[in-house]
């Protein structure tokens, strides 16, 4: 399955711009959260215990350094660590989907919706990145992420 | 410093009221059942606390008007389904302060009219972008919970059939009758595994307090030996690194300890609990991250029986969250209300035989990538 961004990449450089920009066509889902070109999601590492997180933070939890690096493209493959398929929800989000803990293979865990059918899910399945338009806002595509089944051996 | 006493409680009956029935009136008519209790007159009542999250701005003011308790220090304090217990914290803080030796502490909630759907985190939270909804959080928990401690299905389920064959003898429940383990596994699926019984409620409610100094009881003309309130302790959620256990239940971990080491108890010393069940699985992996149940063996200990009244370990005489109803700001002083009845003797056919000391959790709300928001942890003597 392939992303499908209506308005071609946008690198992250030029995500603030296009946040304060009313004339866009499509922004990420939250400021500095994903790169659209290669598609990754971005976190941060700290330099002095490697503890990486997601979304980016300026302090590492683990260790308590201010001393963390952000804007870190993340690993774009995991597995699933649980899973639930939502079959109701408050108005405005059709049902049902799945959403899941995804353990990225660097160590990060990512809450996100996995596509594909619910009923081959199951713990351990191997998922990867897609990063898309996931809703439409003011005329504007938000992208934000899935993650897809993978019936390839994970590479981490 | 002074001990801090549960005056007088109250409360309305939890449920589906109509829209012309007001979160004012309801949270009015909780606290004039507590002042009645408490014997407290107007005149009395030095300060009001008002837990809640959708009554919208000052509705503890509005509440205080009806009662005419205006002029007062009033109020509002919101931690999501911890409000409640929130409120009284701070009445606790304020008394222990030496600002006031009688207060007013109210928890209520008006949700039938305007929530759908099951609640949710603020719209700005990173996880409720991607689709979280609470019933989600708890089923990721059910799942990972089976899959790492080979409990069942049924075993889960259970914690709903306990609770609703207790609130059979509360008055105040939002339902009061019994539920078979076929209804629960079978009712419509919610978040799998987790079906509509396995979630609390949306409800309407309010439950409230009169909390008391040593010099607060004199002057009411009551006994020194009203319920005292031991300890409250309130934790926040912290940012979790790395791929850890999501059922750690380091939050209810930390709240414990700091009720425990504030009260000078010891876990083993509690009568009866008071739990958050706002979705089954979370009754039994709060317990665990108290202390109160080894690891991994709360749901075979649900199962078993030793969490019903006449078990080892009482958990919600009341009906909890699943049965009593889940009005989000009112249920940290239901709890407390439960308490007080308990350790006063006054729970009816559903009291816990030597009930002298009990503790009541709350937990509200969720942060994206922590283990929860906020927990308060009331632990109550008689």
């Amino acid at each position: 399955m392939s992303a499908t961004i209506s308005s071609g990449p946008v690198s992250s450089a030029l995500m603030p711009a296009i946040a304060e920009t009313a004339a866009s066509t499509s922004r990420p889902l939250r400021d500095g959260i994903l790169q659209t070109d290669p598609p990754r999601l971005l976190g941060s590492v700290c330099r002095a215990c490697s503890t990486r997180l997601f979304p980016a933070r300026d302090f590492c939890p683990s260790c308590g350094s201010d001393d963390v690096e952000g804007g870190i493209p993340l690993a774009t493959t995991g597995m699933v660590y649980s899973f639930t398929v939502v079959r109701q929800a408050p108005p405005g989000r059709e049902t049902p989907y799945s959403l899941a803990y995804i353990d990225l293979a660097d160590g990060v865990r990512v809450m996100a919706q996995v596509t594909g059918d619910p009923d081959a899910l199951h713990i351990g399945a191997p998922v990867r990145l897609d990063i898309r338009t996931v809703a439409r806002r003011d005329g504007c595509d938000l992208i934000g992420y899935v993650f897809v089944p993978s019936l390839e051996p994970e590479v981490a | 410093m002074t001990s801090i006493h549960i005056a007088g409680a109250g409360m309305v009956r939890f449920g589906k009221y109509d829209p012309a029935v007001t979160f004012e009136k309801l949270a009015a008519d909780a606290a004039r059942n507590a002042m009645r209790d408490a014997g407290a007159h107007r005149r009395d009542i030095e300060a009001v606390f008002v837990g809640h999250v959708f009554g919208g701005p000052v509705a503890g003011q509005r509440v205080a008007t009806e009662l005419g308790l205006g002029g007062r220090p009033v109020s509002n304090h919101e931690n999501y389904c911890a409000s409640g217990a929130t409120a009284l914290r701070e009445a606790w803080t304020a008394i222990r302060a030496g600002l006031c030796d009688v207060a007013l502490v109210i928890g209520a909630e008006k949700m039938t009219d305007r929530i759908k759907g099951g609640v949710t985190p603020d719209a700005n939270d990173l996880d409720a972008q991607q689709g979280f909804v609470m019933t989600a959080g708890h089923a990721l928990s059910a799942r990972r919970y089976m899959h790492d401690h080979g409990a069942t299905r049924e075993q889960i389920a259970m914690v709903a059939v306990k609770n609703h064959a207790h609130s059979r003898h509360n008055p105040y429940a939002q339902y009061q009758r019994p539920v078979s383990l076929d209804e629960v596994v079978n009712a419509r699926p919610i978040a799998d595994p987790l079906g509509l019984l396995d979630c609390s409620p949306i409800s309407d409610g309010a439950a409230a307090a009169v909390v008391c100094s040593a010099t607060g009881l004199k002057r009411l003309g009551l006994p020194a030996d009203r319920p005292e309130v031991r300890a409250i302790g309130l934790v926040s959620g912290t940012l979790r690194a790395g791929l850890g256990d999501i059922n750690e239940e380091d939050i209810s971990r930390r709240a414990g300890l700091q009720a425990y080491d504030m009260a000078g108890i010891a876990p083993e010393d509690i009568d009866l609990v008071e739990m958050h069940d706002c979705f089954t699985i979370a009754e039994i992996v709060r317990l665990e991250g108290l202390g109160l149940v080894p690891k991994g063996q709360g749901a075979a200990w649900t199962a078993q029986g030793r969490t019903s009244i006449g078990g080892t370990l009482p958990v919600n005489p009341s009906g909890g969250l699943l049965s009593r109803g889940h009005p989000v700001g009112a249920t940290g002083m239901a709890q407390v209300c439960e308490l007080y009845w308990q350790l006063t003797g006054q729970a009816g056919q559903r009291q816990v035989d030597g009930a002298r000391l009990g503790l009541a959790y709350c937990k509200g709300g969720t942060v994206s990538g922590t283990d929860g928001a906020s927990v308060t942890t009331v632990v109550m003597s008689s």
